[in-house]
């Protein structure tokens, strides 16, 4: 119980530094000396930092009670939606260039 | 007879809520895909850049994390067995998620007073459908957070109204993930580009 407590105020720090960053970083992106594609890179990477530390600490995804199929789901699951953002930008990205009129 | 469930038929259990939670990812996953890619068709509306509002973004997303973090503390009381404590961190967390929804109403209602309804563009269609898709969760996650509260609070804590309760707290941690990228994709990304 005492360690779990620790556990969930320590992850909640986290969630809330990695916020503020995020904040910070798009409401000043100058004093970070970042252009706008490397602040949206930034705050992309801030973002997955801050789900992993909610898997960790909130869904308890690596606690000894879950089984080894909650953890294979959900791996599998992120390749799907990995698949389906990155082809669905992609695709129509290019569509987009290649529908063009004057292109 | 409810109260003696296996520890294997409990696992099943939270394995099978586990796959409903993963199979919304999707949903909420095809959701980004469709906002990332028409949140430039403004159609000569309003654009991210002169909708939203970063630091409205920010209270949302600090109430959302709170009550993740209060809602743990409040299933950590439930295995523990003191209902007084558990009832109160529900009950802060139903507060903030009542707060939270009502930010999201007001910002609703701001952008339809200014003419920027679901119905301007394919940018505002993508953008209602995400966030509303996921204030209907958060709706229904605060309306289970009720019901349990009342479970909490009138019968005995077996093992049964337990293994519900941590489902329901994991649901409610299932959409503060959500919210993170909401957080990012939609205010972060269009204050960005």
């Amino acid at each position: 119980m005492y360690k779990k407590t620790v556990f969930r105020i320590i992850g909640f720090v986290l969630s809330l530094a990695l916020t503020l960053s995020i904040y910070s970083i798009v409401v000043r992106p100058d004093f970070f000396r970042l252009g706008p594609e490397a602040a949206v890179k930034a705050i992309f990477t801030l973002a997955t930092v801050m789900a992993l530390v909610q898997c960790l600490f909130f869904l308890d995804i690596l606690s000894e009670e879950g089984s080894p199929w909650n953890i294979g789901f959900f791996v599998t699951t992120l390749s799907i939606i990995g698949i389906i953002i990155f082809f669905s930008i992609w695709i129509m990205s290019s569509l987009a260039y290649n529908m063009m009129p004057n292109a | 007879m409810e109260d003696t469930t296996s520890v294997a038929e409990d696992n099943t259990k939270v394995f099978g809520f586990w796959v409903y939670l993963m199979t919304d990812l999707v949903i909420f996953a095809v959701l980004f895909a469709a906002f990332i890619v028409l949140r430039d068709s403004t159609f000569g509306g309003p654009s991210c850049r002169d909708l939203f509002d970063m630091s409205t973004a920010l209270a949302s997303t600090i109430i959302l994390l709170t009550s993740s973090f209060t809602g743990s503390l409040g299933i950590l009381n439930v295995h523990i067995n003191k209902k007084r404590p558990a009832l109160f961190w529900f009950a802060c967390t139903i507060a903030l998620g009542l707060a939270f929804l009502t930010l999201e109403i007001s910002e609703f209602s701001r952008f339809v007073h200014e003419g920027a309804s679901w119905q301007r563009s394919a940018f505002l269609s993508s953008f209602f459908t995400l966030v509303g898709t996921h204030g209907l969760h958060i709706s229904i996650g605060l309306l289970w957070m009720v019901v349990g509260m009342f479970h909490i609070w009138l019968r005995p804590l077996s093992a049964v109204h337990v293994s519900r309760l941590v489902r329901m707290t994991l649901f409610w941690h299932f959409l503060d993930l959500v919210w993170i990228f909401i957080f990012t994709v939609v205010y972060g990304m269009g204050e960005l580009l």
